[in-house]
This record gives structure tokens, C-alpha cells and sequence, in this order.
């Protein structure tokens, strides 16, 4: 191997990436843009407190018992509480919460505190999104809220009337601070805690900066590799090859040189953006630099070869522009790289990790989530080792051919 | 305009003899939506969406007819796939992901309840495991709001059982071991001691209090009728999923991709000259540009009814409630869309040039559009800037004719929105191209 001719072509190769003004943007500035906005969109990184929801309560009772009710809506740091006094058909509280208006619509009928007061029975309508956490909170709290005045509607029911004696399952008083105590300060508690490296309560990953900015940094090195294949596709109609073989260049030379090239391009580029999200968002790549150089050691060198097959195997630029392009997002969206595996079918999780993005997404995760060192991400860094490997066999070959040739 | 036809003819003869176009436009999308269907869709593939949950029990001093019951009984309803750990494997389960969350009863439960010490019952969490982890966490936190409403209805109506059985709790030491009829068996033992014998009593007055307690929740005041997004009356039969988003909105993704590169074509032809040629022949120029325009949205229109009939097909995506509908969202989106990067290709120079601002309006305005994510979902900065961009428009109607099952008059402001969009691209083309020409630009 010439290792004069291998260097000058990665040389090249950078030289011509960074010159290139138009592939820095998609380099480097794309790639944070989308991860920001990505991020912005899914509902973190942004700056300050979240503005507040608004919840809608079209009150037709009017009575003592739904500022109880409502209270805890109105002490959430979260919620915005506007009662109407008028009422509110099903479309026009769908048509609130769609439209955005309303993070939910709360209908009181007429009756309601005559019903927490041993009236009839009522029904309340609550009408909300379920895709919205808000919404879904919004729920919760209002579901809380009742469920505390219907039990202590139903505990004041067992209680024998003044003067006589309790039943066998009844009972003599309601003790109303008992039952506050007991609400306020339950005996029976949940704890709920996240285990691994950050065990905070609100981390997962999918959050945005924890799982969107990975993802995206090893979808856009994929990306611009795969659509950079139409330069070799080019070079080969150029008869560029040809001409560097007639030179000094061997065809081990010209594949080496091709895959170096790329690789070198791949790494700077995952370099900068780890470390552009790390400085501008925060975001933690856990305690092992070893496994997350080796995962990203290993992705480069995936996506060069990948990139050399496709410039091999494609027949004109824009044919590997558009299959770079469509198998970039293929393999993005089969590997979690869109969005997090857990939320499809078992089925298709198994697809994804055997793929090279579902490989790689799950070592960043260990590496972030779990406090993953080399040794409990080997057999991710051996599946990618098996791709780089696999894929490099084979744009080897046909490269060398078609230098051959 | 027979002209604009034999042009746009012309271009679409070339875009069917083109296989790898075909491929990039129809079978990668094609692929690509096969992969979210079989994700998100179910349909003809079957069961959908997220499947059990892996959670680890750890119960260890609670009785084993009871562990038997409660880890039938969350196999049954489907939700979960439980194992039975103790706290150090349910601890490792959870750390390797082998488990989304573990569930972890106190020790003793039981004669910790009946005692009236405190419990505290722990859900540990997977953190790559977001989804699934918080679904148990909600389920979990249900059924112990539940127990705590109880448990503040007994404290406040029986305070005196409430706080005598810690003076009882003697008694209760190895009463609740085995299944029902040791601990039946145990209680009805004529050897007990006495304070069994209180055992007992606090047990009958614990049980006709929980009873009593029990059929009075039963009959609660007030009830709370919630309505989710999903369609009401008829429309509950139909199956809704992820993928009646996913479907339309990268339908309108890969659409917004091949209807740019067909813009694309206009500086393609430049470079080679063969637009220089078509100038030169008889009569006006705009034919050239309005069949190009057509070519685009014939194109386009071909491109989402395939996707869209593909994921009806196989994933049961639901099409609208009428024939016409659906058809008038994907012409009007496909109008749109095709003024639209004609515009772009008219107002840049150079197809590297317009290469990478088409990219990159595609990218961002699939962000903002609701592409990526539901129009509905989009936080207020993003569906305000994204009613810019007409995908926001092609997006949203989209979802409220396939998710939400309405027909023309549900959607008519999108609609009146892509078709004003259309007709205006359309005269800002044709402007663009007479003044170019007009100017020898494409000379």
C-alpha cells in the first residue's frame, strides 16, 4: 500500500469538505438546527417555565362544591382555570381542545353540589387530548380532586344519624382533619424512581436531549456520507479512478484511500457535534470516553463503507443522491434513530437493534442512561464491528473491480 | 394549453422510463411507510402499537397464593409480562433493560397494613425505557390513590380500630401465611391464644369496615365522563393508531422530495440546452413551465394515492368518510406543493444551488409543517410559524380527514388555504418564468 497516495486522497477529501460551503451546512449547521428544533419541538430544551395550559370549566352549578373541585386545577403551577357560566355542547368542547384554545373543557351540570351533598348522582364531562401531557395531567388532577370529595361524600354516608346508634358496619362521626391528615400525608405512598446513571425523576430518553441529539448526530454522519456517495459515482464517470491507477495509485490504495477519506470526514463531523450539543445543550455522553470512541470509531468507518458500496453500486449522481438519501432514513427510522424503539412491536425493536442505527442509538443509551462501560456495550460494538466489516468486504471488492476493470 | 400537455406528457413518459426515479420517488417511500406501518399500523400484520410490558415483581414476603393471583392477574389483562424477582435481580433486570420497570412491594406487606405502619411502594424505572416505565408508574400510582382514599375514609369514620391495631398487632404475627384456608383454618383454631382471638376480632371488624366502605364508593356522587381525542358515534369502530399520522405526513414528506427534484429537471434541461431549444419554437413560453407544473402534480398525485392506498390496504388506514374528500386534499396538496418548488427552482440560479434550498426548506418546513410530529402536538411557536408553509395546510388536512374522519366542511379553512396557495404559485411561476425569459435568463 502507498501510503503517500492514501494520505494525499484523505487529505483531499477533507480539504474539499471543508471548502465546500454549501456541505458545511449540511455538515455541521443542519444537523444542530434539526437537533434543535427537534428538541424544541418534543417539548424541552426551551428556555424558562413552560407558559400555562388553559382549562376550560363551563360551570351550569354554580354552587359551593366546584371551587372545592377546582381548587388543586387552580394551584397547579401549570394550569390557567377559566370558569364560564353558560353550557357547552360535545362539539364545542372538541372544537376548544383541538383548536387549542383549551388544554381540556370541564362541564359541571346543575346538580353537582346537590349531589356531594346526598342529592342525585351527576355526571361531569371532561373533554381532553390524550396525545397532550398537559391534557393528561390536567386529567389526573381533576380525577384526584373528585375522587377525594366523592369519598368523603361516601364515608359521610355511613355515618348514623345524630342521636341513634351506629350499625354493625356503620359508623358514629366523619372526622373531617382526620381525613384531611390522612389525604394530605398517606400512609400508603408511591415512590417511583429512575435507575441508572442520572436517577432523577423527570430523565428518559425521550426526552430530546437525551435522546434526539445522539440520534441525530449518528443520523446526519450517516446522511452525508450516503448522499457524498454521488462524488465516487462521479469520479468513476470522470474516469478519475482510472486515471489515479494509471498514475501511481493501486486499487488497494484507491479503496483505502476512498474509506479513510470518509471515515476522517465522519469522525470530525461526529466530533463537532458531540461536542457542539455537549457545550449547547448540555448533554452528558456518560463516564466511559472509551466506548463512546469506539461507537463512534466504529459508525464512521460503517457509513464510509457504506457510502464506497453505494458509489459503487449506483449508476448516475442522482440515483445515490436518492438512495442515500432513502436508505439513510430507512435505517434512521428502523433503528431509533425517529423516535425511541421501546414504542413499537417487539418484533420491529429486534430489527432495529440488529441494524447498525439500532446498534449504535443503543450504546449511546447505555453509555447515557445506564453508566455503560466497553465491557456491558461489547456485543452492540461487536454487531457494528460485523457491519463495518461486512459492508467494507463487499464496496472493497467491487471498488477494486471496477478500478480494475 | 395542448401545448402545457404535450409538454407535461413528455415529462412524464421520461419520469416513467426512468426506473431508479421510480424506485427513489414510489418504492423507497413505499418501504419506508411499510416500516411505520408495521410499527404503528397493526392492520392486516395484526396486533399494533406497544406491546406487553416486561415489568419484575418483587413481593417477597407476600403469600404465594396471593403473588399466583396477582401475577395471573397482570398477565391477563394483557398490558403486562410479569416475572417474579427478588429486589437485587429485579434491581439488575431493570438496570439491562431486560425489564421496563419493577414494582416492589414492602416487606410484609399485609401485617405492615394491618398494623397501620407506613408503606411505601416503589416503581423503579428504566431509563431507556421512558414510555413503557411511566405507563406502569400511572397504573400503579391509580390503584394506590385508590387505597389512599380509602385509607383516609377508614381513619376518618373508625379512628378508634384505625388506632388500635398497633396494640393487636401481637396477634397477627404468622396469621397471614399460606392461602385462604390456612389463614381461614389458623383463625378458626379452637387452641388460639387470646391474642388471636383479638386477631380475629379486628380482622372481622376490619373486613365488615372495608365491606361497608367498599359499596359506599360504589355508589359515588358524581362520575366524570371523559371524552379522548378519538371519534365518537359510529367512528369508535374504526381502529385508530400512530400510523393515521405517520401514513399522510411522510406521504407529504417524500411528495414535497420528488416534486423538488422534478423542479430540479427545469435547470436540468437548461444545462443541457434542450430548454434553450424549446424556446426557440413557435408561440408562448409558459406552456413549457405549466406543463412542467403539471408533470409535477400528476407526479405527486400518483405518489400519495399509491402510499395512501397501500396503508389502507394493508394497514387499514382509514381513507375518509366519503369518496371525494381524500382525493380533493391530495390534489390540492400536490397543486401546492408543485408551485411551490417551481418557484424555488425559478428563483436561484444554479441546481447545486437549488439542491441544497430545497433540502433544507424541506427539512425545516417539515418541522414547522408538522411532519415530524402532529399538527395538533406542535408547540404554539412552531404551528404559528408553520401556517407559512403549506405543508402546515396539506398536514392538517390530512389529519382531520384520516384521524378524525371528517368530510369537506370539517377541513374547509386548509382547504381554502392550499387551493388560494396553489392558485397563487401558479401566477408567481408563470410571472417568473415570462420575466426570465423575457430577460434572456435562460440563455
Amino acid at each position: 500500500m502507498n501510503l503517500q497516495v492514501v494520505g494525499a486522497m484523505v487529505r483531499l477529501r477533507l480539504l474539499r469538505t471543508v471548502r465546500d460551503r454549501g456541505g458545511l451546512v449540511w455538515l455541521i449547521v443542519m444537523p444542530m438546527v434539526f437537533s434543535y428544533m427537534m428538541g424544541m419541538l418534543m417539548g424541552d430544551w426551551s428556555n424558562g417555565t413552560p407558559p400555562k395550559r388553559r382549562v376550560t370549566v363551563f360551570d351550569q352549578d354554580r354552587g359551593p362544591a366546584v371551587e372545592r373541585l377546582l381548587a388543586p386545577l387552580r394551584a397547579h403551577e401549570r394550569f390557567e382555570v377559566v370558569v364560564v357560566d353558560s353550557a357547552a355542547t360535545d362539539a364545542r368542547a372538541r372544537a376548544l381542545t383541538d383548536n387549542g384554545s383549551a388544554t381540556a373543557v370541564l362541564r359541571i351540570p346543575a346538580g353537582f353540589s346537590a349531589a356531594m351533598a346526598g342529592g342525585a348522582k351527576v355526571d361531569l364531562q371532561l373533554t381532553v387530548d390524550g396525545n397532550r401531557l398537559s391534557s393528561q395531567t390536567a386529567r389526573s388532577v381533576i380525577d384526584r380532586s373528585l375522587l377525594r370529595m366523592n369519598t368523603e361524600q361516601a364515608a359521610r354516608s355511613l355515618v348514623a344519624a345524630p342521636g341513634t346508634e351506629p350499625a354493625r358496619d356503620g359508623a358514629a362521626a366523619f372526622d373531617e382533619k382526620a381525613f384531611a391528615a390522612s389525604w394530605d400525608q398517606p400512609r400508603v405512598r408511591l415512590r417511583a424512581s429512575t435507575l441508572g446513571r442520572l436517577q432523577t425523576q423527570d430523565w428518559g430518553l425521550t426526552r430530546s436531549a437525551q435522546h434526539v441529539g445522539p440520534a441525530y448526530v449518528l443520523f446526519f454522519m450517516l446522511m452525508f456520507m450516503m448522499v457524498s456517495a454521488k462524488d465516487l459515482v462521479q469520479e468513476r464517470h470522470d474516469r478519475t479512478l482510472a486515471r489515479l491507477v494509471i498514475s501511481r495509485a493501486g486499487a488497494v490504495d484507491l479503496v483505502a484511500g476512498y474509506f479513510l477519506g470518509g471515515m476522517a470526514v465522519g469522525l470530525v463531523q461526529g466530533a463537532i457535534l458531540l461536542g457542539m450539543n455537549a457545550l449547547a445543550f448540555g448533554l452528558d455522553y456518560g463516564d466511559s470516553p472509551a466506548a463512546l470512541v469506539a461507537v463512534v470509531v466504529l459508525f464512521a468507518a460503517f457509513a464510509s463503507s457504506a457510502s464506497i458500496l453505494l458509489g459503487t453500486l449506483a449508476r448516475t449522481g442522482p440515483q445515490a443522491d436518492g438512495l442515500g438519501s432513502g436508505l439513510t432514513m430507512a435505517l434512521g427510522a428502523i433503528g431509533g434513530l425517529w423516535w425511541p424503539l421501546e414504542v413499537v412491536p417487539s418484533f420491529m425493536q429486534a430489527i432495529g437493534k440488529a441494524l447498525p442505527t439500532g446498534q449504535a442509538i443503543t450504546v449511546f443509551h447505555g453509555l447515557v442512561g445506564r453508566g455503560w462501560g466497553l465491557a456491558e456495550t461489547l456485543p452492540m460494538l461487536a454487531g457494528l464491528a460485523l457491519w463495518f466489516v461486512a459492508v467494507f468486504a463487499l464496496a472493497a471488492a467491487r471498488l477494486r473491480r471496477q478500478v480494475s476493470a | 394549453m395542448t401545448r402545457a400537455w404535450v409538454f407535461a406528457r413528455r415529462d412524464l413518459k421520461r419520469m416513467a422510463a426512468d426506473r431508479r426515479a421510480l424506485v427513489v420517488n414510489v418504492a423507497l417511500p413505499l418501504a419506508l411507510t411499510a416500516v411505520m406501518g408495521l410499527s404503528f399500523g397493526g392492520g392486516v400484520f395484526g396486533k399494533k402499537g406497544i406491546s406487553a410490558i416486561p415489568v419484575a415483581i418483587v413481593a417477597e414476603d407476600v403469600p404465594e397464593s396471593m403473588r399466583t393471583r396477582l401475577l395471573e392477574g397482570l398477565e391477563k389483562s394483557g398490558f403486562f409480562a410479569p416475572v417474579w424477582a427478588d429486589s437485587l435481580a429485579a434491581d439488575t433486570l431493570v438496570r439491562n433493560g431486560k425489564v421496563a420497570a419493577a414494582l416492589v412491594l414492602p416487606d410484609d406487606p399485609l401485617t405492615a397494613f394491618f398494623r397501620a405502619d407506613s408503606l411505601v411502594v416503589e416503581v423503579w424505572k428504566d431509563p431507556s425505557s421512558d414510555i413503557k416505565a411511566g405507563i406502569v408508574e400511572e397504573i400503579v400510582g391509580r390503584g394506590v390513590l385508590r387505597v389512599q382514599a380509602g385509607e383516609a375514609a377508614f381513619r376518618a369514620l373508625w379512628p378508634d380500630d384505625y388506632m388500635t391495631i398497633g396494640a393487636d398487632s401481637l396477634g397477627l404475627d404468622g396469621l397471614l401465611e399460606g392461602d385462604v384456608t390456612d389463614i381461614w383454618t389458623r383463625l378458626r383454631d379452637p387452641g388460639q391464644t387470646a391474642a388471636r382471638e383479638r386477631a380475629f376480632d379486628f380482622l372481622v371488624r376490619q373486613f365488615d369496615h372495608q365491606v361497608a366502605l367498599q359499596r359506599a364508593l360504589q355508589g359515588a356522587a358524581a362520575g366524570l365522563a371523559v371524552a379522548d381525542k378519538v371519534p365518537t358515534g359510529q367512528e369508535e369502530q374504526r381502529e385508530t393508531s400512530l400510523f393515521d399520522y405517520f401514513l399522510p405526513s411522510f406521504a407529504v414528506f417524500f411528495l414535497m422530495f420528488a416534486v423538488a427534484a422534478g423542479a430540479r429537471d427545469l435547470h436540468r434541461e437548461r444545462a443541457r440546452r434542450t430548454l434553450q431549444r424549446q424556446l426557440l419554437g413557435p408561440g408562448p413560453a409558459w406552456p413549457i413551465v405549466v406543463g412542467k407544473w403539471i408533470a409535477s402534480v400528476a407526479q405527486g398525485l400518483v405518489m400519495l394515492s399509491v402510499l395512501l392506498g397501500v396503508g389502507a390496504l394493508l394497514f387499514r388506514v382509514n381513507l375518509g368518510p366519503d369518496p371525494w374528500t381524500l382525493p380533493i386534499v391530495i390534489v390540492l396538496t400536490c397543486t401546492a406543493a408543485a408551485g411551490f418548488f417551481l418557484a424555488l427552482a425559478l428563483l436561484v440560479s444554479r441546481e447545486k444551488v437549488l439542491d441544497n434550498l430545497c433540502t433544507a426548506v424541506i427539512l425545516v418546513s417539515g418541522m414547522i409543517g408538522g411532519n415530524f410530529l402532529p399538527v395538533d402536538n406542535l408547540p404554539p411557536w412552531a404551528a404559528g410559524a408553520g401556517r407559512y408553509v403549506f405543508n402546515y395546510w396539506a398536514n392538517l388536512s390530512f389529519s382531520r380527514v384520516i384521524g378524525g374522519n371528517e368530510g369537506l366542511s370539517g377541513i374547509a379553512t386548509p382547504l381554502l388555504v392550499l387551493a388560494g396557495a396553489s392558485l397563487v404559485l401558479l401566477v408567481v411561476i408563470l410571472v417568473l418564468f415570462n420575466a426570465r425569459v423575457k430577460r434572456g435568463g435562460w440563455a
